[in-house]
Formats: C-alpha cells, sequence, structure tokens
C-alpha cells in the first residue's frame, strides 16, 4: 500500500447541465497535475471548507456547454483543489447559486493489493482489500492502471465495486516487470497501492497497410505508392528499419514506410508488409489489389524510323528533280 | 549519219564548286542502252561524243535524249530526259546537282599498298585528320584528334595559347547569328559592319597592357592589312584586322612562304563567320560566347596548304593509299554521324548528312571535294587497274533461288564471293577464272553483280583495313523488285502536307530496266468509303525513280495524302500503301503547369499554403495549347505525353469517361480555350508519394502525331519543392459499437474503422496508430446517463494523461503525452460533434459508404477533425481543413464549399464530383 503524499490535490470532476443539476464523477487524491485545466472567468467557483463553513481555498473551474444534438447541453467541469487538512467540505457553485457540495472526510481510504497472478487461461488476477477510515463515509469504487517501465501507464479499468480484477494478457502491452496500481476513492478522498513486479509477454507487431487499400483496382501504367506502419503492442510506432514489403513472395523494398512499385503487371497481387526488426516480434498484414491494363483508345499506329537506304543500285537522289536547272 | 554529235557542259554544286568525277551517260529516251558516256573534269566539264551511227533519226534535230549525271556509287544526282541534239553540232548544257554532292566511297576498297602511311604524306594524313576532327561533335575523341593535328601543324608562334575559343556560323542569313555577334561586340563597345567577314579575336582582359595587341584576324584577304599595336581591334569599324597569323616554316617545296602567301584566301572565308569569345566578366568568369571549336581558323592557312598537299597527292597518281585512306576516312564519317557504313566491297552509300550543319559546310565542301577527287581519279585509272570483269549473266533476269552463270575473266582462280545487290556476298557453286556459277540469294534485286575477291590486309593507323579486287561487275535483271523511298516534299511517311500547295512525291524503286512502276496519288478523308477519294494523280509507266509535283487541295481538315507505288519485273510484284496526313501541322505549347495535392496547407499552418507536403501524392496539371493559323480550329490530338521525374517516366491519368463511358484521347486548342476548370482541358499526372520529396525537376514532353523529327512536340520544366512537414499524429480508439459489448474490434473492424474515420483524410497520416485500448465501453457509458459526452470525457483523461496522475510519482517515465497528439474515438453509430480542442480529442462518427457527400454523418467528422487540428479556430464553418480526399482514379479533388472543404487549387464554382464517381471511389476506398 502507498500512502497519498502530504501535500496533494484533490480533484474535482463532473458534468453540470444547463438546468444546473450536476453528475458527480469519482475524483482523488493526486500529488500531480498532469494537465492543469483552463480557468474560467469566475461565474463557477468551486470552493474548499472548514468545519465552520470558512472558504480555504478556491478555484475558478472553465464551464463551457457544448451541443449535445438538440437535447440539454452540459458542460465538464474539472477542477483540483489544494487538499488542506482542516477541510472537510467541497462546494460548487454559480454566482450564489450553490450546484454542488459534498462532504470531505478528514482521512483517505488505504487499500492493500493481495494477489497478482496469471491464470491457466492467460489472464491476470488481481485482487486487493480497501477500507475507509470513516465507516460512514462514502462507499469506495477503484481504478486499476498498469505501468510497464518505460513503456508507459495504462488504464486497464475504472469505477470497479469489485475488488477483483481479471485482464487477459493479450491485451496488455508486455513488459518484464509489470506493475499494476490500485486507486481506492470515495469520490474525492483517495489511497492507492501498487503490486509486485509480474511478466508480462510482449505481443506481435501491429502492422497496417495504408496504401494501397484492399481490393484496389490499379491501372497498370501507373506507379503503385506503398506506405504502411507497424506499432508495438503499446501503440508506439516503430522505426521502419524492421519492415520488409513483398509483392507476390518477392521482396519490393526493406526499410521503409514508404516505397513505389512500378512496371506492374495486370492480374491479381498480393502485397504483403512484415515487420522483422527487433523491438516486437514478427508480424505481417497482407492486402490483396488488382492491376488492371488501362483501355484507352487506339494511338496512333506506332512510328517507324525512316527507311534506312538499303540499295544495291542508288537511284535518284530525291532533291535531283527539283534543283535540276537546264540550259541549252 | 555521218557526222559525231557532240554534247558539252559543266556540271556543279549549288555553290558553284565543280562536280569532278561524274558519270555523264547519254541515253535515247528511257531506253536502257547508253549511247554515250564521260566523267567530269575537276572543273566540272564534261564532253559527250555519239559517235556515227548510234544517232537515232538520221542527221536531223532530235529530242528525247535523257541524260543522266551520275556519282561513284551510281547516284543520279541529276537528270535532264529532254535533251535535244543535232548531228554536228555541240549542245552546251549546265546542271546544278543539288545543294550537296553526294560523296560516295569506292564500290571496292582501292589496293592498299602496305607502304601507304610512307606515301601518303603527313599533311595529308592532317587533312583527313582535321576533316574527321571538324566533322566530329566537340568533345569526342576524333574532335581531340583533330585538334591535336591542327595544333601539331600550327606554328609555335605563341599565339596558340592565346588562341580563343571560336566557333562557326554563316552570318549572311542568319539573324540569330548576327544577333548574338552584336552581344558579344556590344559588350566590348565595338561595331562591324554586317557584310564584312571576319574573325574577331579578343585578348583577355587580365592580359598585361604591354601585351595587349591584335592577335589573330582576317578579312578579305586582298586587304588584309597589319595593324599598329595600340588600335584595339575591338572599337575598329569597318575592316578590322591585323596581322596574319604565322605559318609553317616550309610549303611543299621547302621553301619559307611569306606572309601574304600563306593567308587564308577569300573563298574560303566568305561563308563562313567566325567571333570569337571569351569574354571575362568583372568577377572574373568566361563567358563563351560561340562554343566553337578551338582554334580552327588559326591552322586554316595550314590545313589549306595541307588540302592542297592531299590533291597533289591525288595528282601524282599515288592512288591506292590515298583511296584507303579517304575509305577509312568515310567510315570514320560514317560512325561519327551515324550514317551507315560501307558495305565491305559491296554498295556504297551517300555520306552527305543533310543533318550536318551548315557552320561546317566550307570544309565540308572541301573535304567532299577532295573525296571526289579521288574517286574521279580512281575511275579514271579503273579501267588500267581492273581485275576483272564480268560480262554477261545468264539468263539475266533469273529469279531468287535460281542458277545463273557469270561470264568474263579475271575471277581468279580461288573461289571468292559474288554480290548481288540486297543481299550479302553469296557463296557460288562453281568458280573458274572465266565462269562462275551461282545460285540468286532470295533476297537479291536487281542491279550489278560484283565479285568479292580478297586480296589483302593492311594496318592503317591502328586499324586493319581489308582491301579487294577492282572489277567491273554487269547489270542482273532478276532478284525481287524494291520500293526503297518514297517521299512527299522530302520527307518521309506520316510527315505533314500542307493542304493547299504543292507537294512533290518523289520515288525510288529499283526495278532494274525491264521493271514496271505505278504509282497512284489519292485524296483520302477519314472515315469516308475509299471508293469516294480523289485521285490526284496515277500513272503507270513511271520510271524507276523520279517526281512529281501535285497540287494538294485546300482541305479544311485533316485528311490522308496516300501514295500507292506498284513495282513489277519479271520476278515478282511489290506494293506499298503510304499516308502523309494532309493538315496544318500545329505549333504545340506548354501553356502552364500547376502541382497541387489534396493537402493544401500545412497542418497548424496559418492560412492556406502553396507548399506541397514531401512523402504525399501530387498532382501535375499541364495546360497544352494548339496553333494550327486556324486550321481544324486549331485543335490537335496529343497522343504523347509523359512527364519525368527522376528516373520515373508517368503516363497521364486518363481523361473522364464522356456519358457512353468513352474515354478519349486528349485534344489540344487555342490558349484561349483552356478552361481550368473542365478536367479534360488538362494532362494530369499522378506523381507517387515516394518520389515527392526535395527538390525535383517536373519535366513534361507531348507530342501529336507524325514521324520524327516532323512530329509536333513541346516540352516544358518546372523545379518543384516539397515541404516535409511532420505527419498528423493520431491515434484513435474504437468505441464499442451499437451493440455495446465493449469487445475489442477485429483487425479488419480496426481497419474500416480507419477508413471511415479518415475517409475524408484520404491521404493517410503515416503516424496513425491504436490506442492501447480496444475500445471504450459506449453502452455502459450511456446506461450510466453521461452519454457520448462521457466517453469524450474518458478520452480526454486518457490524453492528457489525468487517469493515471495518481500513481503518477510511481512510474519512471509519466505523462504528459505528445502534446501534438490527436486522439480520436470512433463510433458505432453517430453521436453529436464532440471535440475538445484543448485536449484534441474528437469523438467522430463511423459513417456508411452510402451516405453522401453532403450527408452531415460524413462531413461533421471532418469538421470535428479539422477543428482538432486547428484549433485556434473555433468556428466551425470551414476553411480550416488540412486535407481533401483525392480520386486518384478521376483526377478530382473533392470540394464542398457548404462545408468550407476547399481545394485551394481549383477555380472557385468547381462542385463535388457526381454521385456515380463518388460511389467508385467509395469502392476504391
Amino acid at each position: 500500500m502507498t500512502s497519498p503524499p502530504s501535500h496533494t490535490w484533490i480533484r474535482y470532476a463532473g458534468r453540470v447541465w444547463e438546468d444546473l443539476s450536476f453528475e458527480a464523477e469519482a475524483g482523488w487524491q493526486t500529488d500531480t497535475v498532469a494537465r492543469r485545466p483552463p480557468r474560467g472567468d469566475g461565474t463557477w467557483v468551486l470552493e474548499l471548507l472548514d468545519e465552520r463553513g470558512v472558504v480555504i481555498v478556491d478555484t475558478w473551474p472553465a464551464v463551457a456547454f457544448t451541443a449535445s444534438g438538440g437535447r440539454m447541453q452540459s458542460a465538464r467541469v474539472v477542477a483540483y483543489l489544494p487538499a488542506h487538512p482542516a477541510g472537510r467540505s467541497i462546494r460548487l457553485r454559480r454566482r450564489d447559486f450553490v450546484v454542488d457540495t459534498r462532504t470531505l472526510t478528514a482521512a483517505s481510504p488505504e487499500v492493500r493489493i493481495t494477489e497478482v497472478e496469471v491464470t491457466e487461461d492467460r489472464h491476470l488476477r488481481i485482487a486487493w482489500e480497501a477500507s475507509h477510515a470513516d465507516p460512514h463515509g462514502p462507499p469506495l469504487s477503484y481504478r486499476v492502471v498498469y505501468i510497464a517501465p518505460g513503456r508507459g501507464v495504462f488504464p486497464i479499468a475504472r469505477d470497479l465495486t469489485a475488488t477483483v480484477l481479471l485482464v487477459p494478457v493479450a491485451r496488455l502491452p508486455g513488459s518484464l516487470e509489470g506493475r499494476f496500481a490500485v486507486l481506492a476513492t470515495d469520490g474525492l478522498r483517495s489511497g492507492r497501492a501498487v503490486s509486485r513486479p509480474v511478466r508480462v509477454p510482449m505481443h506481435p507487431a501491429r502492422v497496417a497497410i495504408l496504401e494501397p487499400r484492399p481490393a484496389l483496382a490499379w491501372p497498370a501504367d501507373q506507379p503503385l505508392t506503398l506506405r504502411g506502419v507497424a506499432h508495438d503492442d503499446a501503440g508506439r510506432r516503430l522505426d521502419p528499419v524492421g519492415l520488409v514489403w513483398t509483392l507476390d513472395g518477392e521482396p519490393v523494398a526493406r526499410e521503409q514506410h514508404l516505397a513505389l512499385l512500378r512496371d506492374l503487371r495486370p492480374g491479381d497481387h498480393t502485397l504483403v508488409l512484415a515487420w522483422e526488426g527487433a523491438g516486437a516480434p514478427r508480424a505481417e498484414t497482407r492486402v490483396q489489389f488488382k492491376v488492371t491494363r488501362r483501355e484507352l483508345p487506339a494511338p496512333p499506329e506506332p512510328v517507324a524510323p525512316e527507311p534506312e537506304p538499303h540499295r544495291p543500285t542508288p537511284t535518284v537522289a530525291p532533291q535531283t528533280t527539283a534543283t535540276l536547272r537546264l540550259k541549252l | 549519219m555521218t557526222q559525231t554529235a557532240r554534247f558539252t557542259g559543266r556540271v556543279v554544286l549549288d555553290s558553284g564548286a565543280p562536280a569532278y568525277g561524274c558519270r555523264v551517260t547519254l541515253r535515247v529516251g528511257e531506253t536502257p542502252h547508253v549511247i554515250a558516256e564521260a566523267f567530269t573534269a575537276a572543273s566540272g566539264e564534261f564532253v559527250l561524243h555519239v559517235p556515227p551511227g548510234r544517232m537515232p533519226m538520221g542527221e536531223d534535230a532530235v529530242g528525247g535524249f535523257t541524260l543522266e549525271v551520275i556519282d561513284g556509287t551510281g547516284t543520279v544526282l541529276a537528270k535532264d530526259d529532254d535533251v535535244t541534239a543535232r548531228a554536228g553540232q555541240t549542245t552546251r548544257l549546265h546542271y546544278t546537282a543539288g545543294r550537296r554532292a553526294l560523296v560516295t566511297l569506292p564500290v571496292a576498297l582501292p589496293l592498299l599498298q602496305t607502304h601507304a602511311a610512307s606515301i601518303i604524306r603527313p599533311e595529308a594524313l592532317a587533312v583527313i585528320e582535321a576533316a574527321l576532327g571538324l566533322l566530329a561533335p566537340q568533345g569526342s575523341p576524333t574532335h581531340e584528334q583533330y585538334t591535336r593535328a591542327v595544333m601539331r601543324n600550327l606554328p609555335p608562334s605563341g599565339h596558340v595559347s592565346e588562341m580563343l575559343d571560336l566557333s562557326w556560323a554563316a552570318l549572311d542569313g542568319d539573324p540569330r547569328a548576327m544577333s548574338d555577334l552584336r552581344e558579344v561586340l556590344a559588350v566590348q563597345s565595338a561595331t562591324v559592319r554586317r557584310d564584312m567577314p571576319i574573325i574577331l579575336a579578343m585578348r583577355p582582359e587580365t592580359e598585361p597592357e604591354a601585351r595587349r595587341r591584335p592577335k589573330v584576324q582576317y578579312g578579305k584577304p586582298k586587304e588584309t592589312v597589319r595593324v599598329a599595336p595600340k588600335v584595339d581591334p575591338m572599337t575598329t569599324t569597318g575592316r578590322l584586322l591585323a596581322t596574319p597569323p604565322k605559318v609553317d616554316t616550309e610549303d611543299d617545296n621547302g621553301a619559307s612562304p611569306s606572309v601574304h602567301e600563306s593567308a587564308v584566301s577569300t573563298d574560303r572565308l566568305v561563308p563562313v563567320i567566325v567571333a570569337t569569345v571569351r569574354i571575362a566578366r568583372s568577377d572574373g568568369e568566361r563567358i563563351a560566347f560561340f562554343d566553337g571549336l578551338h582554334g580552327l581558323l588559326s591552322g586554316l592557312s595550314t590545313i589549306d596548304r595541307l588540302h592542297r598537299a592531299a590533291l597533289d597527292v591525288i595528282q601524282d597518281r599515288r592512288l591506292a593509299p590515298l583511296r584507303a585512306l579517304l575509305a577509312l576516312l568515310m567510315a570514320e564519317v560514317g560512325d561519327e554521324t551515324g550514317m551507315p557504313l560501307p558495305a565491305p566491297g559491296g554498295t556504297s552509300r551517300p555520306v552527305a548528312d543533310p543533318n550536318l550543319p551548315d557552320l561546317v559546310d566550307p570544309w565540308w565542301a572541301r573535304l567532299q571535294e577532295a573525296v571526289q577527287a579521288a574517286i574521279a581519279a580512281l575511275r579514271v585509272s579503273g579501267s588500267a587497274d581492273t581485275a576483272y570483269r564480268i560480262e554477261g549473266i545468264e539468263p539475266p533476269d533469273a529469279p531468287p533461288g535460281s542458277k545463273v552463270a557469270l561470264r568474263g575473266f579475271g575471277f581468279g582462280d580461288t573461289a571468292a564471293e559474288v554480290v548481288f545487290g540486297g543481299s550479302s556476298p553469296t557463296e557460288p557453286i562453281a568458280w573458274s577464272d572465266e565462269r562462275i556459277e551461282v545460285l540468286v540469294p532470295d533476297s537479291a534485286r536487281p542491279g550489278p553483280v560484283t565479285l568479292r575477291v580478297l586480296e589483302g590486309v593492311v594496318r592503317v593507323q591502328r586499324k586493319l583495313v581489308e582491301y579487294y579486287r577492282e572489277g567491273v561487275g554487269e547489270p542482273f535483271e532478276g532478284g525481287r523488285p524494291q520500293i526503297h523511298a518514297v517521299l512527299a516534299d522530302g520527307r518521309a511517311e506520316g510527315a505533314w502536307v500542307r493542304p493547299g500547295e504543292p507537294v512533290a512525291i518523289s520515288w525510288t524503286t529499283i526495278a532494274g530496266e525491264t521493271g514496271h512502276v505505278e504509282m497512284q496519288v489519292r485524296l483520302h478523308k477519314r472515315g469516308s468509303s475509299p471508293e469516294r477519294d480523289l485521285v490526284l494523280f496515277s500513272d503507270g509507266g513511271l520510271p524507276a525513280s523520279g517526281s512529281r509535283i501535285l497540287a494538294v487541295p485546300d482541305v479544311d481538315e485533316e485528311q490522308d495524302l496516300i501514295v500507292r507505288m506498284r513495282v513489277e519485273n519479271a520476278v515478282d510484284v511489290v506494293r506499298r500503301d503510304l499516308t502523309w496526313p494532309v493538315a496544318v501541322a500545329p505549333a504545340l505549347s506548354v501553356e502552364g503547369i500547376e502541382v497541387t495535392q489534396g493537402i493544401q496547407r500545412a497542418p497548424g499552418a496559418a492560412g492556406p499554403a502553396v507548399t506541397t507536403i514531401a512523402g504525399k501524392d501530387t498532382l501535375v496539371r499541364v495546360y497544352v495549347s494548339s496553333d494550327r493559323g486556324g486550321f481544324q480550329d486549331d485543335r490537335t490530338t496529343i497522343d504523347r505525353a509523359v512527364l519525368r521525374v527522376g528516373d520515373l517516366a508517368l503516363p497521364p491519368l486518363p481523361l473522364p469517361p464522356d456519358e457512353d463511358g468513352v474515354v478519349h484521347p486528349f485534344v489540344a486548342g487555342r490558349p484561349s480555350a483552356i478552361d481550368r476548370s473542365r478536367d479534360d482541358h488538362a494532362l494530369v499526372f499522378r506523381v507517387p508519394a515516394p518520389m515527392c520529396q526535395g527538390t525535383r525537376e517536373l519535366h513534361v514532353e507531348v507530342g501529336a502525331a507524325g514521324r520524327p523529327p516532323h512530329a509536333p512536340s513541346a516540352e516544358a520544366r518546372l523545379t518543384w519543392t516539397w515541404t516535409s512537414v511532420r505527419p498528423v499524429p493520431i491515434r484513435y480508439v474504437r468505441v464499442a459499437g451499437p451493440d455495446g459489448t465493449g469487445r475489442p474490434p477485429s483487425h479488419d473492424a480496426v481497419r474500416f474503422t480507419l477508413l471511415r474515420a479518415f475517409d475524408l483524410l484520404p491521404s493517410p497520416p503515416d503516424d496513425v496508430g491504436p490506442a492501447w485500448m480496444g475500445g471504450l465501453d459506449a453502452r455502459s457509458a450511456e446506461e450510466d446517463g453521461r452519454g457520448w459526452s462521457g466517453v469524450l470525457d474518458e478520452l480526454s483523461d486518457h490524453h492528457d494523461g489525468s487517469a493515471w496522475e495518481w500513481i503518477a510519482s510511481e512510474v519512471t517515465s509519466p505523462p504528459p503525452d505528445d502534446p501534438h497528439l490527436i486522439w480520436i474515438g470512433v463510433t458505432g453509430h453517430l453521436p453529436a460533434d464532440q471535440v475538445d480542442a484543448d485536449t484534441r480529442t474528437v469523438l467522430a462518427g463511423i459513417t456508411t459508404p452510402e451516405a453522401g457527400p453532403h450527408d452531415p454523418t460524413r462531413t461533421a467528422p471532418a469538421r470535428a477533425i479539422a477543428h482538432t487540428i486547428a484549433p485556434s479556430t473555433h468556428a466551425l464553418d470551414g476553411q480550416r481543413i488540412a486535407d481533401v480526399p483525392l480520386d486518384p482514379h478521376w483526377v478530382r479533388t473533392v470540394v464542398d464549399p457548404d462545408h468550407g472543404i476547399h481545394d485551394l487549387s481549383l477555380p472557385p464554382g468547381v462542385a463535388w464530383i457526381g454521385a456515380e464517381r463518388w460511389h467508385r471511389l467509395i469502392e476504391r476506398m
């Protein structure tokens, strides 16, 4: 279990409708704000109050309503409030009208991961226990993220109420020391826990041929652009050095995501793009397309070269008659 | 008839030079029997004597004699079929043999002595080398050889090192050369008279003052004067001259010629202008105005002397080695000029190339004269040197495959080969000194039969030269006839014949003396029945070669002039139909080139940009016009078009089919008729993305029907640069479809999702990548009341990293994500426009192919994506789209003015492509 840092924000989130009704989302405590939301003009105010209702700190969230297909408009409210120890409630108001008020417990929930195992059916089973210092506090919900060191952090579940999660291994980016983190939150206060490292196998690269498109019909006299990409199982783009283009079984280009095919013969063709580099296990994809001979109007007869003089008996030079002058 | 009829005359070239060594024959009418023959002397003069008893019709004046001037190969240079003669009188004749006499080789290489090189004077070799170099392209090895030969014979006067680049140009009648010359002179503030044949010499600007003096200049030689060293030749008006160059110290007789004796004769310089040449700019860079032959003129006097020396050799009758060298020379010329080489021991060919530039004409003419002189001398001496003579062929008109016997003497005891016209040498069946039996080869033509008897092989200047026995052949009437050439105004089939003007149809056949030649000329209207053709000419008794001038009707649309030739002899019949289009030849021009892409602005850039993005397919539109002086409304069908980009030659994309589905060729018209909004008014080329990198030259060539070099054509070049722009990085996540299962999509489903999501971004961003997530559970989002906006919220949280910010302190590489990344969630059914420009996140609907271009289900996602790409624009009313679709097959870019989606390269008013095309496009996407 990891205790929340001593200095944290409380993330407050929800959606407010045109009628000023409010739908709360689960927030949490965090010592890092990934992206500070835009600041509003003061019409909307989010306040942290102490036991006596005195405002300790406030912030102005930006609330922008967007169209929703003819229905009532709504706006998302996201704000971060410094979690002063004396804070006991949070209040969202529009000018003098209070839209939402929620109680802030004195202590944060606690959570402990009890199990991280790969099951026989290639699932990861994660189980945890959680408790709230305030037995009368709001019910807990859980978020689970997967941490692949050096590759990123991937949310895999949100708003859980159960304390067990089964995740197919195939859906997780590979890592030798993958860990899972569980967030337990009552909506404002939260606690988190990080599991022991676990090995998650690497998955083949994801290879895509963007051009040509499947079933394309392409004129034979036009060169064809090949464009493709490969991504690893974490969604990161792989360097093209591992790409191999194959047309009808014959390699036509390597180490480039953009290549050119020319002098295509009419007929059906199968283009394969394979990833054979490091960074991800081999993978390939293929498309089939057709090259057609273009039906054009019949061109004029091909121009033959001037007939080569080839004569055993040279005769009249063409210009002779025209230049003949006779004087008697 | 008791008196001899005498004909005297002179044959000259167009230039006035005598035609030396030509054979002049006199026949009665078109009969094959020659009643008199002679050769032209060096002056071009000839005398024909008709012996008593050969004159027809007694002593009265008669007409209908046919006189022919024939060169060494048998080529008729001039023909007069209406010579009148009277016995006892002398008839004066004068013939012009044409602009250029045809220089020919001896039928057989002459007797070449092994001591040839020692007999031939070095000067004569220099002549030959010089001639070779003169005819060779500048920069070629032969040209270099020539230069060395000239330089070797130049005096070590110190002038050579300062000799400027020289070139030749005919000044008179060549306004361009005159203009260039003025330009040269203008630089130096000098003037020159137009009629002044001069050589200008310029000193380098860097030359010290003390050395500034005129170097070399030639004028009319009688006016040659010395110019005081202080006179600047470039500012002298009128005569411009100075000291002639020093020349070699000895002439042929070992005497030292004076300066004036070695001056170049007037007749050499008159037709030639030489400009000088190196002009240094202030920055020191030299500019050559006439990139010509180096130092040629400086050696002219030397060459002139050498030329005379060569003629001396000829006149000394040391013929054999010179003839061999001339043959070698002509072979070299053939190599250099692309003319065919002479067949060893067989036929020889004209080597005068009508494409040779006029600027080499004088020297070329002198070379011709030299060669002709040699040939004539060879002919004159031929009778004495003849080693064999064929006196008869039996039967004289045998067909191919049959056996003939050659009768004569001097054949030798060792079997050699028999040469029939039109075929390679043939092995005999039987051979003796006086009789040969041989099968007529399949390709034999009527004409003289000769022998090919190898006499020896010698080495001349690193080349092995075979030489063969001299002899006299015998005409053969057998073999298959041949239509050798049919020309209209001297041009081969396919060239344009101008309506309303006369056209000279000339023909050359090989039919033998007994052959029969027919020709019919018709004007054929295309698409009409041949029975309705207009017959312009028809004659069944034509000579083997000749020409007729016909009037071509002044038609107003393109028709065909069809010439039908038929040649028959005792062996076979040959027919040939040839066609010349009767039309005003078009002048094609490339009016403009447009380069465009689906992308019209770089993502994130302000406003529309003219740049083109590297790595994207690019369209090149080429506008071509045709000018035919109003003929056929100036329309011309373009049948050749290619765009060269690097080593790639691209054909144009086909024009869109008409209402009947027929694809027509491109037709060019007047420039004013070009409508840029019409997709059939431009040739469109697609440059594939891999070629769209950096800076490249776009080279367009277009052409219309016609036989080269008469085919109309035009070309244009454009240097174009593609700008490298970071591709739009896009991550997508597929939101589960209406079934709400939340299952991860299959590969095909993802692909479908991508194509649909990007069908308004048809040049796929090559950084498109999937998010790690398989999909969002849209159904649950709806069920918990947050709807699609909740899905967008979650996407935003993923995008900005807040979804896992609470654990950020635990990870080594925490968020944030790529700030330029665009996250797109594509949904199974249409949500309302969902855009979070701050987090560059958009929820785009999947549309179906059936949705039309104006369907909001298609345009709304495009606008939403555009908005995320260009978030500074809050209005969604357009002009911010970063990419528009490109229809690769039908060339159209997609424009949606209603929603602000424009291909800015198109003029206003272009609407969406039609529904049918759109459907085809979708099918291919």
